[in-house]
């Protein structure tokens, strides 16, 4: 036989061997998340339905490390987490510690494990609605059903996900989000010539608060409840409004927490 | 009709660059035009499998383009600084006979390269827009980068005769090839900048998408987290890859050689092929941490993605691809041992080196986290398999792969030392020292392989430099040992170029193939990990094919892209033997008569 043609005999016989074994082991696709049908009027049970389809399909990908019924092979077993949520963080419903976990993981980290989840831009990933419909589902899971949809989360939703129709505040520096987010109205800020006097202080926060202790109030302003306001003790249960994880995006949300945790 | 057929490529390149300036106007154009579709589909193939050959055969000659003039220019600096006269003189004129080759292939690659870039246009026009907008500086500079290289090439080919004769005039041709190299690379590092963007943008303003100097502007987008490690990672793998392919080429020759002088010198040629195919190998692995530790830093997700998710199988094709590449290297060195006048000593050390490279294979090749639905989770017990999941960590894979290096270098000193003996009075004491180093390395990298298991994963990451950096010390200090030991040894005879049965030469064939295949499954992966994002989290993919396809089809249309790339490169190889008879120059150069290594051969009888 001729010496060419025997060497192309044997590089199709290699190249055969290579696509034969590539299609002898399990053939996966991944396909990109369906979008999820939600109103005002979905039920609860409905909600959690389209819940599971997101933490178990490849829109929320979440069983890639969590486990269900067992435990992940990196982070937490979601079994009975809707029975287990109320008791997590003090001072946090089922539902808004389900929501801030969600959206801040690396506050929330499980103890035994890492924050693996800080990258995934569920914020970004999941309309807000969407969103709601995961804490539904993982409220299922041993737990009430208490989340519901509301207009706003629909009219949210309507212009996010997957390319982002933009979070609500459109700065990007702490100069530009504070006072798009109202703070300087009730709090005093020293750096950017705000004097609210229904907050505390925070012209110098960064000398009681670390950073951690800072996000935490921004996210969930009833967990520590500062002692001295301007005007007196601060009032308890704070009025700041609870949700600015959901209306500054992830990386907004660090350039406040930066900016305040640089106020010594 | 040859010389008309180089006149039409210099024409051939001065298109392509001018329609890639022409397409970057459009591109600005077209981002204030507005109105234009997001996608078009392409006829009877679709528009995925239409680009996917275009970019990946592109990516393959660019490869070859770029790996060639590194091997040429590696081989004329050896040759410039040899004595005698007579085998810098082989030397030279290897390194110009794949010059030659690569001004057919540097046509083609501006062929590929303009098609692709209309498809792109074509069928992607808002992706490309955009990453035409963010890019704008780059997309006009990257055809004047072109000129700069095509002009650097022709000096360096047309001028080889030119610029020789002196040592001065042999160092300004020299001079010539770094500069084409150097063009060569900065083009890769500018086209990686694209690429690797689109894996981990950086630079831009989350909420427009649009390039802010609040995140660092145009030099972040370009410096993402992923830029250096894909460009040092290339850049290597370009050297192995030419390495493969001027084996291939010299395999083909070899086994076509009409004459013994034309069977030593393809021989020789062969040798030297896969001489630096391994040089460029052993370090790769360790680029492909490097690369994959900053995809987990820029994001944990896309990391599990790569490697516990729906990809996890493709590390045990890459695996089982990267086993063929080492045991068929380590299988050429020692077929070599054969026609080495005192190899057969070495000889009975081979099966020890089999069966280490096995085990070490099984170990690679052994997955951890399966991709099973619930059902078959819980059959199985976990996601981990009961008794082989333990192998399938990287505490394992990590001690595999530095276990394999160790000893593809323990087969190439046997070989580089098989036709010398020794004569230095301290000869038994350092040959003790290099088994000593050895064996400490080993025990290194073992031994933390191990401790790995019972530490957290965040202190087992730290293991891997350990581990990589014992196997480094060895290489470099053993082989200074080494140096000093045979530079003055006495010859046990001549190397018999010329004598490797034919299966040596197959084994060449398989190297090259293999690597070309493995190249084209690297690049599905860097593909995959986006999934359903152009850019990923900030530009999502909606058109039909918006989805990551199966290994399999993967495998189809990587093996369609390796056969064109292959064919091509058999046509230019063809080419360039009809170069040969129009000029002449069909007499090889002959084979050195005694060397046991691509080096300057010992001194006999010292």
């Amino acid at each position: 036989m001729n010496t060419n043609l025997k060497v192309a005999l044997f590089v199709l016989a290699i190249v055969g061997f290579y696509v034969w074994f590539a299609n002898s082991i399990p053939q996966i696709e991944s396909r990109p998340p369906a979008e999820t049908k939600l109103s005002v009027d979905t039920s609860p049970e409905d909600l959690a339905q389209a819940g599971k389809e997101i933490v178990t399909g490849d829109k929320g990908g979440c069983l890639t490390c969590h486990g269900l019924g067992e435990a992940g092979p990196r982070a937490p077993d979601l079994d009975g987490v809707g029975g287990r949520a109320a008791a997590r963080a003090p001072g946090q419903s089922a539902e808004e510690y389900l929501r801030n976990a969600l959206l801040d993981p690396c506050s929330y980290v499980v103890e035994g494990y890492d924050c693996l989840m800080g990258g995934m831009g569920l914020d970004r990933r999941l309309t807000p609605a969407e969103q709601k419909a995961v804490v539904a589902f993982l409220e299922s899971l041993g737990g009430e059903i208490t989340v519901k949809i509301t207009p706003q989360d629909l009219a949210a939703s309507s212009g996010s996900g997957g390319e982002g129709g933009g979070p609500e505040f459109s700065g990007t520096t702490a100069q530009e989000l504070i006072p798009q987010a109202g703070c300087p109205a009730c709090h005093t800020v020293e750096a950017l010539g705000a004097a609210g006097q229904v907050g505390p202080d925070l012209s110098h926060v960064a000398s009681r608060l670390a950073a951690d202790e800072i996000r935490q109030s921004i996210l969930d302003p009833n967990a520590v409840i500062a002692q001295d306001c301007p005007t007196g003790p601060c009032l308890n249960p704070s009025v700041m409004p609870p949700n600015f994880g959901e209306r500054f995006t992830a990386r907004q949300l660090e350039v406040v927490v930066e900016f305040l945790a640089s106020l010594q | 009709m040859l010389r008309v057929l180089r006149l039409s490529s210099i024409w051939i390149i001065s298109l392509a660059a001018v329609a890639a300036l022409f397409l970057t106007g459009c591109a600005a154009s077209s981002i204030s035009g507005g109105g234009s579709p997001d996608y078009r589909a392409f006829p009877v193939i679709g528009s995925r499998a239409a680009i996917w050959i275009a970019a990946e055969v592109h990516l393959m000659f660019a490869a070859f383009v770029l790996g060639v003039p590194m091997f040429a220019l590696v081989v004329e600096i050896v040759g410039a600084r040899t004595k005698p006269i007579e085998d810098a003189a082989r030397y030279d004129r290897l390194a110009h006979e794949f010059t030659r080759l690569l001004l057919v292939a540097f046509s083609t690659t501006a062929i590929f390269g303009a098609v692709f870039v209309f498809l792109l246009f074509v069928l992607y026009p808002r992706f490309t827009n955009y990453l035409a907008d963010i890019f704008t500086p780059t997309l006009i500079a990257y055809p004047l980068l072109f000129f700069g290289e095509a002009g650097s090439l022709y000096l360096y080919y047309y001028g080889w005769e030119w610029l020789s004769g002196t040592p001065q005039r042999k160092w300004i041709h020299i001079g010539v090839g770094i500069l084409l190299n150097l063009f060569g690379t900065v083009l890769m590092f500018v086209a990686n900048a694209w690429l690797t963007f689109a894996i981990s943008p950086a630079g831009i303003d989350p909420n427009t998408g649009q390039l802010s100097d609040q995140y660092g502007g145009l030099w972040a987008a370009i410096n993402n987290p992923t830029w250096m490690p894909i460009n040092i990672h290339r850049l290597i793998a370009n050297v192995a890859f030419g390495g493969a392919l001027v084996g291939m080429y010299a395999a083909v020759r070899f086994l076509n050689a009409r004459s013994d002088e034309e069977r030593a010198h393809y021989d020789w040629m062969g040798y030297v092929g896969n001489f630096i195919a391994l040089i460029g190998l052993i370090p790769l692995p360790f680029a492909g941490y490097w690369l994959g530790r900053e995809i987990y830093a820029f994001n944990q997700q896309m990391g599990i993605t790569m490697m516990g998710g729906f990809l996890s199988w493709l590390w045990i094709i890459q695996a089982m691809l990267i086993g063929v590449i080492f045991l068929s290297a380590n299988y050429y060195l020692w077929l070599g041992l054969g026609r080495i006048e005192g190899g057969q000593r070495y000889q009975r050390y081979i099966k020890y080196l089999v069966a280490v490279l096995a085990l070490c294979f099984l170990v690679w090749a052994t997955p951890h986290s399966l991709v099973a639905s619930l059902a078959e989770a819980r059959r199985i017990g976990s996601t981990f398999h009961p008794l082989l999941g333990i192998l399938g960590v990287m505490s394992a894979k990590n001690t595999a792969v530095n276990i394999m290096i160790l000893t593809t270098f323990i087969s190439f000193m046997l070989y580089r030392r098989a036709g010398k003996e020794t004569t230095v009075e301290w000869a038994r004491i350092g040959k003790w020292s290099q088994a000593v180093m050895a064996l400490a390395a080993a025990g290194v990298v073992i031994g933390l392989g191990v401790y790995g298991y019972l530490v957290p994963a965040n202190v087992r990451i730290g293991f891997s430099v350990y581990q990589v950096s014992a196997v480094l010390a060895v290489l470099f200090f053993a082989t200074l040992v080494d140096l000093a030991l045979f530079a003055k040894a006495r010859s046990l005879g001549p190397m018999r170029w010329g004598q490797m049965p034919a299966r040596s030469q197959y084994v060449l064939v398989l190297l090259a193939v293999t690597f070309t295949w493995l190249m084209g499954l690297m690049g599905y992966a860097r593909n995959a990990i986006r999934q359903y994002w152009h850019v990923y989290q900030v530009m999502q993919d909606t058109s039909p094919d918006a989805f990551a396809p199966t290994l399999g089809f993967a495998a189809r249309m990587i093996s369609v892209c390796v056969l064109i790339f292959l064919g091509l490169i058999g046509f230019i190889f063809w080419i360039n033997g009809l170069t040969e008879r129009e000029s002449g120059a069909h007499a090889p150069a002959p084979a050195p008569a005694v060397a046991a290594a691509a080096e300057a051969p010992a001194a006999a009888g010292d």
